[in-house]
């Protein structure tokens, strides 16, 4: 058992820095999930962890020892990986007890180990299989049952799950969190897909090439994302943007339609008077009256989930079919109608808006 | 293929036929005159049928051998002595191959890529092209008529060390993490996973190089001068040059037909790793 203390990680490939600083304690039985979209250097960071990328700048301790210089083997660390690098020459029950047998453990301790995380797993009718006679889902389980048997202070998790189907993806994920919560481990998880991160992780960093935009409880990031960049990234759909023009008396924000946003009692500091960002997630438009309507969207596209439908629209007819990615989404409950072509008047329900800075993207306010 | 016309599983099964009596011909022949005696193979028209000598024939080729030139040598004599040559350098290619592919693969040293093409060169040069210099090297270094001298200058190889670095690329990184992970060492994970992923491989080259090392003509005739060294290869030339002699030519084919049975031996049982080895992409 033991804490992560990562402090001010830099990594460079040559000339090119990928990591530019990065500091996050993460205590002991913590499950932290460092989330961002490809390249932006999450797995570098672990395998900085891992000891499997040598540090450039900075200090990594675990257990409260500068593990910097100490082989991987020695950081006292299990990982699992994305194609789960199994031994394909050896059964499932050899996987498992390789790395124990190279810590020279005696016989009847590495079978006790093994059989208890087989059971754990409920992998113990295929010990004597080789990987290659293994489904996706089972060899994830292998992959983690191999972690497990080494009994580390952390586990590092490197996009364990991107190989497996959406379905098997979700009852996995169910798996390594009841897993992590019985084991008491500190964790590690590496992921580019946001629903894993919100519901696995403790905490979660959200990495943006190479800067920690936000490290907070997944909860806390959602409500209050700290860049324009991480409430675009968490949440689905994603948040809706507009850029416009704060009031000078700081009351209402024009849109470049010209519709007007009210302000409220957002905190806006001394941006009054200029040009300005604004999100507003899917469920914090409400449809309602036109002449209580602050924006009118005229529908581009609708999706029917059942549960809730989701209306996709734009403020101005110059919408084309290729701009989807910048429409507005409009969440509304599973009955309702709405259908394309149609304006949509809506408003911002109390407490939906979010201000950016639009050179630096940061959070502006509380 | 759907297609079914009849001219075309014709001429296609000719073409087979044919092919395998252009091949199984001159074996049948060898098969035919090993089963004579000296005197009816001197008589024309040569035999089409075995005779009745075979037995006769291969005893006294395995253990009594060849009167030339005053020195005889029993064929199961060098027959085994062929067999040690043929196992130093498949054995001795693999492994040294095997290393230098792990080395060029799995480290990074100054001038890795450069010491690679070094290798990828000498694929222009094998034994016939620089057979001079390597004389005298090996001359110089007094392994004439010894077997260091006949296997050592064969075993250095460059198309093994390039395939084994090719089937090393294929070994996902990931593999060698979680080795580093699981606590393996660099030769641990040579020996624990690379050389049993690899061993389908392996098999296959074995049986080229056996081979290879097996119908070596050229060189063992220059570096041994020594009876007891002969190899069969060399054995059923010299059966040839019996100078005023009458050739017995039953006992030379006896001896070609003994020295095609252990290449055979080592493919026939190595048969299923070999496809595999050459086929199999999956790692």
């Amino acid at each position: 058992m033991a804490g992560v203390n990562i402090r001010n990680i830099k990594k460079s490939y040559g000339a090119i820095e990928v990591l530019h600083g990065i500091s996050v304690d993460i205590e002991d039985g913590e499950f932290i999930v460092i989330v961002g979209a490809s390249g932006c250097g999450k797995s570098t960071l672990l395998r900085m962890v891992a000891g499997l990328e040598a540090i450039t700048e900075g200090e990594i301790e675990i257990g409260g020892r500068v593990v910097n210089e100490v082989e991987p083997k020695d950081r006292d660390i299990a990982m699992v990986f994305q194609n789960y690098a199994l031994y394909p020459h050896m059964s499932v029950y050899q996987n498992m007890a390789y790395g124990l047998k190279l810590m020279n453990l005696p016989k009847d301790e590495i079978q006790a180990r093994v059989d208890k995380a087989a059971d754990m797993l409920q992998i113990g009718e295929y010990l004597k299989r080789r990987p290659r006679e293994l489904s996706g889902g089972q060899r994830q389980r292998v992959a983690m049952g191999r972690a497990i048997v080494r009994e580390p202070s952390v586990f590092l998790f490197d996009e364990p799950l991107s190989n497996l189907d959406a379905k098997l993806r979700v009852t996995m994920r169910l798996e390594i969190r009841a897993l992590q919560r019985r084991l008491d481990v500190t964790s590690l998880y590496v992921t580019h897909d946001q629903v894993e991160a919100m519901t696995l992780a403790d905490r979660l960093i959200v990495l943006n090439d190479g800067y920690a935009e936000q490290i907070d409880t997944p909860l806390n990031i959602y409500e209050n994302p700290a860049s324009e960049f991480v409430a675009g990234f968490i949440g689905s759909p994603p948040m809706n943007f507009f850029t416009g023009d704060l009031s000078t008396d700081g009351k209402s924000i024009e849109i470049d339609s010209g519709a007007k946003i009210a302000v409220k009692d957002y905190p806006v500091g001394d941006n009054v008077g200029k040009p300005i960002r604004i999100g507003v997630r899917a469920e914090k438009l409400e449809p309602c009256s036109r002449n209580e309507a602050e924006i009118i969207l005229k529908i581009a596209a609708v999706e029917t989930l059942g549960s809730e439908t989701l209306a996709h629209g734009f403020t101005d007819d110059g919408m084309a079919i290729t701009d989807m990615e910048n429409s507005i989404v409009v969440k509304m409950p599973g009955d309702a109608r709405p259908t394309v072509g149609e304006e949509l008047p809506v408003r911002v329900m109390a407490g939906g808006l979010h201000l950016f800075d639009v050179g630096t993207g940061k959070r502006v306010g509380g | 293929m759907i297609e079914n016309r009849p001219i075309v599983t014709f001429i296609s099964h000719a073409v087979i036929i044919l092919g395998i009596i252009v091949i199984a011909f001159p074996v049948w022949i060898t098969f035919v005159a090993a089963s004579h005696d000296a005197l009816r193979m001197t008589q024309s028209p040569l035999p089409l049928w075995p005779g009745g000598h075979f037995f006769e024939n291969l005893k006294e080729a395995l253990f009594v051998g060849l009167d030339v030139g005053g020195a005889s040598q029993p064929v199961a004599f060098m027959l085994l002595n062929s067999f040690i040559m043929a196992m130093v350098i498949a054995l001795g290619k693999i492994a040294i191959s095997l290393l230098s592919a792990f080395a060029i693969v799995y480290f990074r040293f100054p001038f890795r890529m450069g010491f690679f093409w070094m290798i990828f060169i000498t694929l222009m040069l094998p034994v016939e092209v620089r057979i001079l210099p390597t004389f005298k090297v090996v001359a110089d270094l007094g392994l004439l008529d010894s077997y260091a001298g006949l296997t050592l200058p064969l075993i250095a190889s460059a198309t093994a060390t390039f395939m084994f670095r090719q089937v090393f690329l294929t070994i996902p990184d990931e593999l060698l993490e979680a080795a580093r992970i699981d606590g393996a060492g660099p030769m641990r994970f040579f020996f624990d996973i690379l050389l049993p992923m690899s061993r389908t491989n392996i098999a296959a080259l074995f049986v080229i190089l056996f081979i290879f090392g097996w119908n070596q003509y050229l060189w063992p005739l220059l570096i041994t001068t020594d009876q007891s060294l002969t190899t069969v290869v060399m054995g059923i030339k010299q059966m040839l040059e019996a100078g005023e002699q009458l050739l017995q030519w039953n006992k030379i084919m006896m001896t070609t037909l003994i020295a095609m049975v252990p290449p055979i031996i080592v493919v026939i049982s190595m048969q299923k790793m070999f496809v595999k080895g050459l086929t199999e992409t999956d790692k």
